[in-house]
């Protein structure tokens, strides 16, 4: 397999608020192999949005953003580099879909300008050779009729088409890393299916790389290889998609599991919804930040926050965890 | 929305059988759009009536009496009455409106009623192009200035260079235009020798000289015009900056200029625009303060003059015309937001 | 307050302080490039001005002059419109010459497109011999009853001086082709001038009737190629000029709305000559010795005072308190920032006509109040109105008469209406004003004219100012002066008249002056400070 193809270290981005600093990624760290699909699940202010665009570089230049750690795609620190550098980087080596087709593309613009200056930006050819690729990236998400849609502009297509043209804007040039920031959030369910399935004939046509980020956890199950749960600004848990659905150890990531209606329950069940609010990123409280809401809460829990600690390769930051493990803490957990 | 997606996939689905429809969907978007001609063109019938109609009824309040224009001084109460009978100021309001625009409807504006009783369209047809040529003028600079300095000022939103230009910009805007004029020419006229004081070169006498000539006026009007569009730009391009679109566009790789003219410009330009067109407009009728500073042979002296003479149907053909040009100019304002964007346009479906 | 506030921390604060702080500067402060002179550190002289010496140079044929003029004429019909610098006379004399011209340094009239003009001893009748040979640039001969018929179109028409003419010319009798034989009602001294102005610029038949349509056809050194309003006038060189082609190929005219506009042109060289009248722009180019014609107009700045029933002025102790009250070194002062030449005198020191031996109504403000107590205790409420246009000298004339005025008692209201015309017609036409600001404009040149118009009780330009047995008799003496003497007498009991009636307010003359550039010559001065082309060049 080689080395891989996104390495993620500690990973921090402190942003300059009216209120003060605020934490939105604290300490991340994840890696990504060549071809493989990352999940990133958490609820809105986790940070995973955060933490999807700083990890492409998109914060760099901006002055309200203190960023640290390393972000090493291919061996080179992304936040090292210098704006050209990166924006060469942008479109080659990765690409970004948006979550709400409606703004991501520009409403002035005809669907084929935004393919065609995407392809021309970054290789040397004529206009005809860029409109042909356009009408072949078209096909390629399954837009039909390119010919008739290359001309048309956002608001004469249908969200669905609209997201397959966003797709199509982050593919234009074959990125190894595509990142999709919540890609089916603002789009009817049966048209999240559509998608979700072009995404993935795609990542297996190119071969490329898939950090996947949603808040559903709907989304991420079966088109992922690995999972990380992310709350607060933090990975509570990260594992092969396969353990994580099956047994979450992080209280987080076991009530999401259970906060999913089920066909199979009874009538008039209750949802398993999670009371509380997600913590101030400005002043987080000290110790786990889940503590306020979670079941399963210890009192030291609120003074010493978890690290992540490796079983294998499935990672959990907490003391008490809710599936036999190895614990930080020094009574063993009498809880289920 | 949900009803369009239906309506794309079916398209996709049934192409061949679109035909006929497709025939019947154009003449029925012809017959639409001849119908929306004809209701602009009512409509700039209506308000050129209604603005006749006001500035007669205004002019005849103005008691300027251009029967001492034409006589002087020195002369009876008598002969005054007898001249301003003869000009038929006597009769009555509407019977005077209705030979004006019975004659107005024909193309024929009449002939100015003091001496040297120069025909009134062809004077307005020799004063105009100046008129229009300084606004044009005027306005084409303030859009080189202000495109550049909204998009500076609004990519370092915040920062020293915009508060360096804000402050420009409302310096300018707290300067009368007449003040503006004077400290140019004093600078650049009179002070550096570079452009001349008050000549007019025709642009039938050479466009170099014609340009040099109306480069100074058409910077006293261009900089009051750049402060304003300056900061409405700015304004509505900070908004642009912050969708998801641009950043879209920089995760594509895009540079940033690119981006400021490719992606930002045209969705921010609506309340410039519109702006614009409203300046154009009121520019053809009201360069009379930059015209009388640099003694420009424009629409405003013509009218000024005309008015302090007395000379109503001067005035009232005057008035006409840039009505006429003001409803033009927002027409085709309007027509330019189908173009700026594509979603107000009324396409066939 | 702590230090932080005091510091200018923010350089578009600056910026912001800097413009605003320019544009106080340009407001306050005058746009005046001279320094002020002191009255009388040049002379102020009726004729030419700056160094002429020109002896000896050959002139050059061909090129262009552009001359400024203050307002555009309307119409270039010497029967419409007032012969003068400021309205259009030097336009008028280039295209139809003047019969006859006034030799500021002779100080007489001398003969232009004429031969020659001749009086008989009492003044009663005066003969006019043409030169041989003299056409209208369309053809047609300029005769004798050319002449004749031009200035009955002129008399029969509403012109400026038909009254004038009407009320001394009794007949015009074209003896011959060359000669014209004037008869007139009573002796009178000043016909020659009446030949230097309206009447005597002949127009040609083919110019047609006063109106719309009129063509100005003349025998002037130069013919009218382009009217465009607004913009300019220009006129080319007439092949048919008695005494041959002129030098200059081309005149235009221009009319650049503010004198100092037309300043800044003279100064780049954008015009070669130009009318001047503002005190200020006069003294300053009198100052640096500027070539030109001036001529010195009496009365030129003045208040009318409405004296009919109901005004205020309807009572001569209010009149004589008004002109007592102001200081004419005042209003020069303020309004004029010190340029120009104030007195109480109608006709100064520096006059032809200066009568010193009769004593004028020297500033007396005491003297002023007492007349104004004496009014009011017989019913007069002490409130007077000023009129006047809207110009910015008008404006401040306006305050400064106001503020003398009400110094002495009076309650003042400024009134401004919009146009010329618009005085024209509440001041002229319609009689409705208490003080009018007006020029009554008496020259050096010809007294008469315009004294009989305004003052005597018969003249069609008094508008309603205070008349009196002793002024008509006079005006009739002036009328008739056969000598400079006799007229100076004439022009003292004016003065004495004046000072018993005081129909207007006296305080300036103004210094009419038409500057040209160091490289045109030739020029010669006329009446009404006009100005002649026909022998100008351009080096």
């Amino acid at each position: 397999m080689g080395r891989p193809l996104l390495v993620v270290e500690n990973l921090s981005a402190v942003i300059t608020t009216g209120r003060g600093p605020l934490t939105a990624v604290d300490g991340v760290s994840l890696s990504l192999d060549r071809g493989e699909v990352l999940g990133i699940v958490g609820e809105s202010g986790s940070g995973k949005s955060v933490l999807a665009r700083t990890i492409m570089g998109l914060h760099c230049s901006d002055p309200r953003f203190a960023l640290s750690g390393t972000v090493k795609l291919d061996g080179r620190d992304v936040l090292g580099l210098e704006p050209s550098q990166l924006r060469a980087m942008w479109g080659p080596e990765v690409g970004m879909v948006f979550q709400d087709p409606m703004t991501a593309l520009n409403p002035v613009k005809r669907v084929g300008t935004h393919l065609v200056e995407a392809v021309r930006k970054h290789q040397q050819v004529t206009r005809r050779d860029a409109v042909g690729q356009a009408l072949d990236l078209l096909d390629m998400v399954g837009i039909p009729d390119p010919r008739r849609r290359i001309n048309q502009f956002p608001h004469q297509l249908s969200g669905g088409m609209r997201q397959r043209v966003v797709i199509a804007m982050a593919l234009a040039n074959r990125p190894k890393l595509l990142i999709a920031d919540e890609p089916t959030t603002a789009l009817d369910v049966t048209v999240q299916r559509q998608i979700l399935d072009l995404l993935d004939r795609l990542r297996g046509e190119l071969g490329m790389a898939v950090i996947m980020i949603s808040h559903d956890l709907g989304v991420v199950a079966g088109r992922t290889d690995r999972v990380a749960v992310m709350y607060g600004g933090e990975i509570v848990e990260t594992a092969d998609a396969r353990s994580l659905f099956d047994a979450p150890r992080h209280p987080y990531a076991s009530a999401l599991l259970a906060a999913i209606p089920s066909l199979k329950g009874a009538p008039h069940q209750r949802l398993a919804a999670i009371d509380g609010t997600p913590p101030d990123l400005v002043m987080p409280p000290s110790g786990c930040r889940f503590a306020a809401r979670c079941d399963a809460v210890h009192d030291d829990c609120r003074v010493q926050p978890p690290q992540l600690i490796f079983d294998g390769t499935h990672g959990t930051a907490c003391h008490y965890p809710v599936n036999p493990l190895i614990s930080t803490a020094s009574n063993t957990s009498g809880d289920t | 929305m949900t009803n369009q997606s239906v309506k794309d996939d079916a398209g996709a689905l049934g192409s061949a059988s679109a035909a006929p429809s497709l025939r019947a969907r154009r003449r029925a978007g012809a017959w639409r759009r001849t119908r929306r001609l004809f209701v602009r063109v009512a409509e700039l019938m209506a308000v050129l009536f209604l603005v006749s109609l006001g500035t007669f009824a205004l002019l005849s309040l103005i008691d300027t009496d251009p029967a001492v224009t034409i006589l002087g001084e020195g002369h009876t109460q008598a002969d005054y009455e007898a001249v301003r009978e003869d000009l038929g100021l006597n009769d009555p309001l509407l019977e005077r409106y209705a030979d004006w625009l019975g004659s107005a409807a024909h193309g024929d504006l009449g002939a100015s009623i003091v001496p040297p009783y120069h025909d009134v369209l062809d004077r307005i047809m020799a004063a105009l192009p100046v008129s229009v040529e300084l606004a044009l003028l005027g306005v084409g600079m303030a859009l080189l200035f202000s495109i550049p300095l909204a998009m500076w000022s609004a990519y370092h939103a915040g920062g020293r260079i915009d508060r360096w230009i804000s402050a420009g910009t409302f310096s300018v805007l707290s300067v009368p235009s007449f003040l503006a004029g004077l400290l140019l020419i004093w600078l650049l006229s009179n002070g550096l020798g570079w452009f001349p004081r008050a000549e007019w070169s025709r642009l039938d006498e050479g466009l170099g000289a014609n340009l040099y000539h109306a480069f100074l006026p058409a910077l006293t009007i261009a900089l009051a015009e750049t402060a304003l569009l300056t900061r409405v730009l700015r304004s509505d391009l900070i908004t642009t900056l912050q969708e998801d679109y641009i950043l879209a566009a920089r995760a594509k790789g895009m540079g940033t200029v690119h981006i400021m003219f490719s992606d930002a410009l045209r969705p921010s330009s609506f309340s410039a625009v519109t702006i614009l067109g409203i300046s154009l407009g009121r520019l053809i009728g009201s360069t009379v303060i930059v015209e009388y500073l640099f003694a420009l042979p424009g629409m405003g002296t013509l009218v000024v003059g005309a008015a302090r003479t007395g000379d109503y149907v001067t005035v009232q053909g005057a008035v006409l015309v840039i009505a006429l040009i003001y409803v033009a100019t927002n027409a085709l304002i309007d027509l330019s937001y189908g173009y700026l964007d594509p979603r107000v346009r009324r396409s066939h479906a | 307050m702590n230090r932080k506030m005091l510091q200018l921390r923010s350089g578009p604060a600056l910026v912001a302080l800097v413009t605003t702080f320019t544009v106080l500067l340009t407001g306050c402060g005058s746009t005046d490039k001279s320094e002020t002179p002191a009255k009388g550190k040049f002379e102020y002289v009726d004729g030419m001005v700056g160094s002429h010496d020109d002896a000896g140079e050959k002139p050059a044929d061909g090129g262009t002059l552009t001359y400024s003029g203050l307002t555009e004429p309307t119409s270039l019909d010497p029967a419409m419109t007032i012969a003068s610098a400021s309205t259009g006379g030097v336009e008028m004399a280039a295209i139809y010459d003047t019969l006859m011209r006034y030799d500021s340094e002779q100080k007489v009239f001398v003969p232009q497109l004429a031969k020659s003009l001749e009086a008989n001893e009492d003044q009663t009748e005066w003969t006019l011999t043409l030169r041989e040979g003299v056409k209208f640039s369309d053809g047609t001969p300029l005769d004798a009853a050319a002449v004749v018929k031009s200035q009955q179109r002129y008399a029969q028409n509403r012109s400026p001086e038909a009254a004038l003419w009407n009320g001394n010319v009794q007949d015009a009798n074209p003896r011959d082709d060359l000669t014209v034989v004037y008869t007139m009602k009573a002796p009178f001294a000043w016909f020659d001038s009446l030949l230097s102005s309206g009447p005597g610029m002949i127009v040609a038949a083919a110019s047609g009737p006063v109106g719309p349509g009129f063509k100005p056809v003349g025998a002037g050194p130069f013919t009218l190629k382009e009217q465009r309003p607004g913009e300019e006038l220009l006129m080319e060189s007439a092949e048919s000029y008695w005494n041959g082609r002129p030098h200059l190929d081309e005149l235009r005219f221009v009319y650049l709305g503010e004198q100092t506009t037309a300043q800044d042109s003279f100064e780049k060289g954008s015009i070669q000559a130009g009318y001047f009248r503002d005190p200020d722009i006069v003294d300053t180019l009198l100052g640096e010795g500027v070539r030109g014609y001036s001529n010195l107009v009496a009365i030129s700045d003045t208040a009318l005072i409405n004296a009919s029933e109901g005004r205020p002025g309807a009572d001569p102790r209010v009149r004589r308190a008004l002109q007592l009250a102001i200081d004419p070194e005042i209003v020069r002062n303020r309004v004029y920032d010190g340029h120009g030449y104030s007195s109480p005198r109608i006709f100064p020191e520096y006059s032809r006509w200066y009568t010193p031996d009769v004593k004028v109504l020297e500033p007396d403000t005491n003297e002023a109040k007492k007349l104004l107590e004496a009014a009011k205790a017989d019913g007069y409420d002490g409130k007077i109105t000023y009129l006047d246009s809207n110009t910015s000298a008008s404006r401040d004339t306006g305050q400064v008469i106001k503020a003398v005025l009400e110094s002495v008692g009076f309650k003042v209201e400024i009134e401004l209406v919009q146009t010329i015309a618009d005085l024209v017609s509440r001041m002229a036409v319609e009689r409705d004003y208490d003080l009018a600001g007006w020029g009554l404009n008496y020259r050096e040149a010809d007294p008469y004219s315009k004294m009989f118009a305004t003052l005597h009780s018969t003249g069609t330009q008094t508008y309603g100012m205070a008349t009196s047995p002793e002024m008509d008799a006079a005006l009739e003496k002036l009328q008739g002066a056969p000598d400079d003497a006799t007229a100076r007498e004439a022009l003292g009991e004016i003065q004495q008249a004046y000072n018993d009636t005081v129909p207007f307010l006296t305080w300036m003359p103004f210094a009419e002056v038409s500057f040209w550039a160091d490289n045109v010559h030739g020029i010669k001065g006329a009446s009404n400070s006009m100005i002649l082309f026909d022998q100008a060049w351009v080096g």
